[in-house]
Order: C-alpha cells, then sequence, then structure tokens
C-alpha cells in the first residue's frame, strides 16, 4: 500500500484530498504547515508527497528541498494559476502540479502515473479473474491474454483504479481520449460496451443514468 | 544658426553702430568747440592788433604818420612772427598793401564783404596742405588789418581723434562681442544640458538631475525641472507601487477565491461519483456549506471594498454617544454566542464622516476583537475629544498580536492566524477595508498593541474644512460627557 504525506494547510482540502485517496486505496497522513512537513520527512519514509506552495513556516519550495534529499516524489498543489510559478516547482524538481481547484478523477490520475513513473505501484492490478501487468500493458483473463485496443485498456484501467466510483462521461472522456467532453458523441459508451463483452463484465460495470458508468466488486 | 551668434550677429552691429554715431557726434562737436574758440581767439587777436595800430598811430601827429612808414609804426609794438603761425598785413583804404609781416598771402573776399554795418569778418581757406582762419577787421583810420592763422592744428587733431576712436570702436566692439559670445555660450551651455536632460527623461530615465548652480533665470528653469522631474519621479514610483499592490491583491484575491471553490468543487465531486457513508456524505456537504460561506463573506467584503472605493462621502455630523449606541446595538448580536461583554463609554462631541462606512469601521474593528477574544472577556468602545478632533478606540483583551505581525495587519488578505481566522468566518479583508474607511475620512489610525494582553485600535478622526468656528469649538472643547455604559 502506497503511503502519501499531504502537505497543506487548508484544513478543508487536505481532508478531501486524504478521504479520496484513503478511497482510492492509499494510506495517507497529513502535515498542516512547512515545519511539521519537514520533520516528516525526515522521520518517515513516503512514496509520494502531494504539497502546497502557500505554506505557514516553510513553503513548498523549502519543503521539496527536504524530499528530493531522500528521494520521494513531489506533486505540488497550487492554487495560482501563474505558469511561472508551475514552471519554478517543476524546475526545481517536482514531478508535476496539480491546479487548484481540481477533480478528484484528475487527482488520482496524477497521483498514478507519477506513482508509476517511480514504480511504486503494484506491477499487476488484479480485478476478480482478470490480471492487468501495467509494465507489459497486457490483460489477462484466466491465464489467456485478452487483447485490447489502447483506448479499452485505458479505459480499463481508469475503471480498474476508481473501483466503486461513478465515473461521468466527460470525466471518462477526458482521462481516456484527452481534451474537452462536447456531450453529444457516443464514443465512450460505445468502448464501454465492447470492454464489457469482451471480458465478461456486464454484471459489474453498471450504467447509471444520465451520469455515466460505475464498476463495482 | 544657433542662437548665439544670432544674438552676436544682431547685438554687436548694433552696438558699433551706437558708437560711431554717438562718437562721431561727440567728436564733432568737440571740433566744433575748438574751431570757435581758435576763431574768437583770432578775432580777439585781430581786436587787439587793431587797437595796438590805432593806439599808436593816434600818439603820432600828422607830419611823424607821414614821415613814418607804417612798417616801423608797426614794429614799434609788433614783433614777427615766423611765417607757418600765419602773417599780418594792412592795407589801405584803396587796398594796396600797406604792411605785410610775410609774403603768405591769401585769396579771400574779404575786402569786398566789409562794409558800414560790418567792418570785421572771417573766412576759413586751405592753402598748400595747410588750413588758415583769415579775420580782416577795418580800423579807424579807414584801413583794414588782416590777420591770417594756421589752424591746421584743429583739423590734424580732429582727424587724430577720429582715427583714435576709430581703433577704440574696434577694440570694444571685439572686446564686447567675445564678452556677448562667451556668456551667450555659458548660457547656451546650461540650456544644452537641460535640454539633454529632458531628452533623457523623456528615454525613460526618471532618476536625472540638471546640476546648475547659477540664480539666474536659467538656473531657475533648471531648478523647476529638477523639481517637476522629482514630482514626476514621484507620481511614478507612486503609480508602479500602485500596480504592483493592485497585482498582489489580485494574486491573494485568486488564492483566496480559489481556495473555498477547490473544497466545494472537490466534495461534490466526492459526493457525486461515490457511494458514501451518512456521516461523510454529512462531512461533505458540511464542507461545502462551509467553504460557500466563505465565498459569500469574501464577495460581500470586497463588494464593501468596491462601494468605499467608489462612494463620495458627504461629511454629515454626528453625534458620538448615539453614533457608538447604535454601533454597540447592531454588535451585540455577534458577540452573544461566545458571551463577550461590550462597554461603551463616549464624550459629548460629535465627528464629520458618512454614518455607514462609519459604522461598518467599527463594526469590522468589534468583529476583529470578537474573533481574538476567549469567552466572556471585555471588549472597549470609547470616545474622545481630543484637540482638532474626536478619538475613538476599539480595545480587545485578545491577547494582541505578535509584535512583528502589527505593520502587516492592514494588508488585503493578510491573516496573523489563518486557520482561526478561516473558522471564524474571516476572508482577510476586514482591515483592509478599514483603512479605505479611514483615509476617506482624512483621519488617521493606530495599534497599541499588547502582547500577551489585547489590542487597541485608535481611530482619530479630524474637523474637515468648512465647519463653522462655534461648531468646531464645541466639537474640540465638548464637554466631558457622562458614559453610556452597556453591558
Amino acid at each position: 500500500m502506497n503511503r502519501i504525506l499531504i502537505v497543506e494547510d487548508e484544513e478543508s482540502i487536505a481532508n478531501l484530498i486524504r478521504m479520496n485517496l484513503v478511497k482510492a486505496g492509499f494510506q495517507c497522513e497529513l502535515a498542516s504547515d512547512g515545519e511539521e512537513a519537514a520533520d516528516r520527512i525526515g522521520e518517515r519514509n513516503y512514496d509520494l508527497i502531494l504539497l502546497d506552495i502557500m505554506l505557514p513556516k516553510l513553503n513548498g519550495y523549502e519543503v521539496l528541498e527536504y524530499a528530493k534529499e531522500v528521494d520521494i516524489p513531489v506533486i505540488f498543489l497550487t492554487a495560482m494559476g501563474d505558469t511561472q510559478q508551475k514552471v519554478k516547482g517543476l524546475k526545481l524538481g517536482a514531478e508535476d502540479y496539480i491546479a487548484k481547484p481540481f477533480e478528484i478523477a484528475e487527482l488520482l490520475a496524477r497521483v498514478e502515473t507519477v506513482l508509476r513513473r517511480y514504480k511504486k505501484t503494484e506491477r499487476k492490478l488484479r480485478l476478480l479473474d482478470i490480471e492487468i501487468d501495467t509494465d507489459s500493458r497486457t490483460v489477462l483473463q484466466n491465464g489467456r491474454q485478452v487483447d485490447l485496443t489502447i483506448k479499452e485498456y485505458e479505459l480499463l484501467l481508469l475503471f480498474v483504479r476508481n473501483k466503486n466510483r461513478a465515473l461521468y462521461r466527460e470525466t471518462i472522456y477526458e482521462n481516456v481520449w484527452g481534451g474537452e467532453y462536447n456531450g453529444v458523441g457516443r464514443t465512450v459508451d460505445l468502448h464501454v460496451q465492447r470492454l464489457k463483452k469482451k471480458l465478461g463484465l456486464e454484471e459489474h460495470i453498471a450504467a447509471i443514468y444520465k451520469v455515466g458508468y460505475r464498476l463495482q466488486v | 544658426m544657433k542662437l548665439s551668434w544670432k544674438l552676436f550677429f544682431v547685438t554687436t552691429p548694433i552696438f558699433i553702430l551706437f558708437l560711431t554715431v554717438f562718437g562721431s557726434w561727440m567728436l564733432e562737436d568737440n571740433f566744433r568747440g575748438n574751431l570757435d574758440g581758435e576763431i574768437q581767439r583770432c578775432l580777439v587777436e585781430n581786436q587787439l592788433f587793431q587797437n595796438s595800430y590805432e593806439l599808436t598811430r593816434n600818439s603820432l601827429t600828422q607830419e611823424q604818420q607821414e614821415q613814418i612808414s607804417t612798417e616801423r609804426l608797426v614794429g614799434s609794438f609788433y614783433k614777427k612772427k615766423g611765417r607757418e603761425g600765419g602773417s599780418i598785413r594792412i592795407y589801405g583804404q584803396d587796398g594796396t598793401i600797406l604792411y605785410e609781416e610775410n609774403e603768405l598771402r591769401l585769396e579771400n573776399s574779404l575786402l569786398n564783404r566789409l562794409s558800414e554795418e560790418q567792418n570785421v569778418g572771417y573766412e576759413l581757406l586751405r592753402y598748400g596742405g595747410q588750413t588758415y582762419i583769415v579775420v580782416m577787421g577795418r580800423s579807424s583810420f579807414g584801413d583794414y588789418i588782416e590777420t591770417t592763422r594756421n589752424i591746421t592744428d584743429i583739423f590734424e587733431e580732429r582727424i587724430a581723434m577720429y582715427s583714435r576712436y576709430q581703433g577704440g570702436v574696434l577694440g570694444m566692439s571685439l572686446l564686447m562681442g567675445s564678452m556677448i559670445l562667451l556668456i551667450l555660450f555659458l548660457v547656451m551651455r546650461d540650456i544644452q544640458k537641460l535640454s539633454r536632460a529632458t531628452r533623457q527623461f523623456a528615454r525613460g530615465r526618471y532618476d536625472v538631475q540638471v546640476d546648475i548652480r547659477s540664480t539666474d533665470e536659467i538656473g531657475m528653469l533648471a531648478a523647476d525641472f529638477n523639481w517637476m522631474a522629482g514630482v514626476m519621479r514621484q507620481q511614478m514610483e507612486k503609480l508602479q507601487n500602485e500596480a504592483k499592490r493592485q497585482e498582489e491583491f489580485t494574486a491573494a484575491f485568486a488564492h483566496e477565491l480559489k481556495t473555498p471553490l477547490t473544497s466545494i468543487i472537490g466534495y461534490a465531486d466526492t459526493l457525486r461519483q461515490m457511494e458514501l457513508s451518512p456521516e461523510e456524505t454529512s462531512t461533505c456537504a458540511d464542507y461545502i456549506f462551509r467553504q460557500g460561506k466563505r465565498l459569500q463573506a469574501l464577495s460581500y467584503k470586497l463588494l464593501d471594498m468596491t462601494m468605499a472605493d467608489q462612494k463620495e462621502i458627504t461629511l454629515k455630523e454626528i453625534y458620538v454617544p448615539d453614533f457608538l449606541g447604535e454601533v454597540a446595538r447592531v454588535a451585540e448580536k455577534s458577540l452573544e454566542e461566545k458571551k463577550l461583554r461590550l462597554w461603551v463609554q463616549a464624550q459629548e462631541g460629535v465627528i464629520y464622516g458618512d454614518r455607514d462606512l462609519l459604522s461598518s469601521l467599527f463594526l469590522n474593528l468589534i468583529d476583529n476583537a470578537r474573533k481574538v477574544s476567549q469567552p466572556e472577556r471585555e471588549i472597549f468602545l470609547t470616545g474622545q475629544v481630543v484637540p482638532g478632533g474626536y478619538t475613538i478606540a476599539v480595545e480587545d483583551q485578545g491577547g494582541g498580536l505578535p509584535p512583528q505581525e502589527v505593520s502587516r495587519i492592514t494588508e488585503a488578505f493578510y491573516m496573523v492566524d489563518k486557520s482561526r481566522s478561516r473558522k471564524e468566518g474571516g476572508a482577510g479583508l476586514g482591515l483592509a477595508l478599514c483603512q479605505k474607511i479611514v483615509d476617506l475620512h482624512q483621519g488617521s489610525w493606530r495599534f497599541d498593541n499588547y502582547p500577551g494582553v489585547g489590542l487597541r485600535v485608535i481611530v482619530r478622526l479630524g474637523i474637515p474644512e468648512g465647519v463653522p468656528r462655534e461648531r468646531r469649538r464645541k466639537a474640540v472643547y465638548g464637554q466631558s460627557g457622562i458614559g453610556r455604559d452597556r453591558s
């Protein structure tokens, strides 16, 4: 289980992130200012740090230095739309940034991506009788390989990572295809239908009226 | 053509012309005087000679007169001189020469011109490069006495004077011309300095100063330029600071806006995507509600600030004890929850201002006091007459501020204790708004900070221009009244 340190002085946002990350299967700890964060980084090992920039005592950039010393990847949480700050964060060695306000799916996707980049996620994801190897990008069902298109594979990954979470068509579209969802195309539905058929997930992927789909296990 | 050359070419000829005309007139006048003097002298000389001649001749008997030649007669009283000086000649009635000093004989028409009425006359003649004056007088014996005198000297003197004077004029002109050029050069150098400075200023070097120390008009112009540049620079800095403040405000505002938005969007997103337990659902809803409230508070405060910015305030006389009573009544409600007590004491007196804005100012200050106070503490609202105005203070027992924070508390979105301030529903704009209101009333304020004890905010409001003297007195020396204590 991955351990994530959330450094955020705003209690409501810290709790929001923790609530969602815990539900997604991560272990979370909170630090509400820069000093506390630096202390915790020194004391324990984390797989990832979600770091706010404007913090009391020590700011995000300073905390980043501590994280780099022990080689923990950092994702900045920034309220500024300011490109310069994003660039500064990335230049200083942050893995990624998430601009506030953000959607939960985006948060989870970025967290997963960074963890995968650092090979800290499980290489093999399991769901019922399906096994997904994220390195070789192969899907096995009962030991037999299932051929999926790239989009179908991405779609499956999104469902598995967001188990028991209602995924809106727009969220699915934005995460798998990228870009703005115009709200009319049937692309998402067609791909979900095909995925269900190929993997026999008819009973587990439920359509939610007017919303999208949910993978229930 | 440069201005200095223009001035040079205009002034120098005028100067020369003036000197020439005036000098010529002077010289000519002097010459006339000399000539007239010489003529007078010659006339007198002729007269004297005639007198001597007549006297000598009269002293002789008729006989003697015939025997003695005119030559001897003249010789008895006159000693011959050199030819250069001139000569004396005596003509008889018929025009024959009776006596001749020397052979200098100049043709003249005087003999014909003399008559019964006019028995003396003179004529100027040039002969052999010399100038002579010939005077002829008729003696009582009927003969004519002609005296000739060489007056070339005065003419030569005139020419010498002229040439000397021309030399003088030339020298003077050269001197004056170069003086003018020098002065103009100096002046122009200063003007060029100014012009250079102006160009630099135009190119954006706003710290440029002209180094001209003279006290003349150019110096004054330079001083004015420096002054203008200084004022412009200040203005520029003010604008830059203003822009910087605006930028900081916008950045801080964006941050303040995005924080509650992040919570609202995030929790709403969580609610719509997940099946949550009832406790979790209510936690999410609670966050959304509270952060929404925060946004609301923020928007209200911003609205207040915008209003304060745009408001043309009319200063109205406000009777302070009543006013503070009203403020206290409004504030009381919010104080109930913490069981805080508000004490109001106001001396009799008036302030001048906008009632709504001033209410907002003191309500904000009381609200700040409320936020920092522990339950069951006290807040004091006191009004006091001071020379030239009135002060109203809000004092709390909330423990004061860390000393280094005092200077920053009026910055928009600055919060000493972020988490507590948020919990109390603060947007970090209260004191920034108060500052605006104080500024609008041209008042001043002060923070007396007692770390560990409390904070006293003292707002001083002056008496604006145009309030009648009597009223001013009343306002300034208002009787110390009975306090209106409230609890």
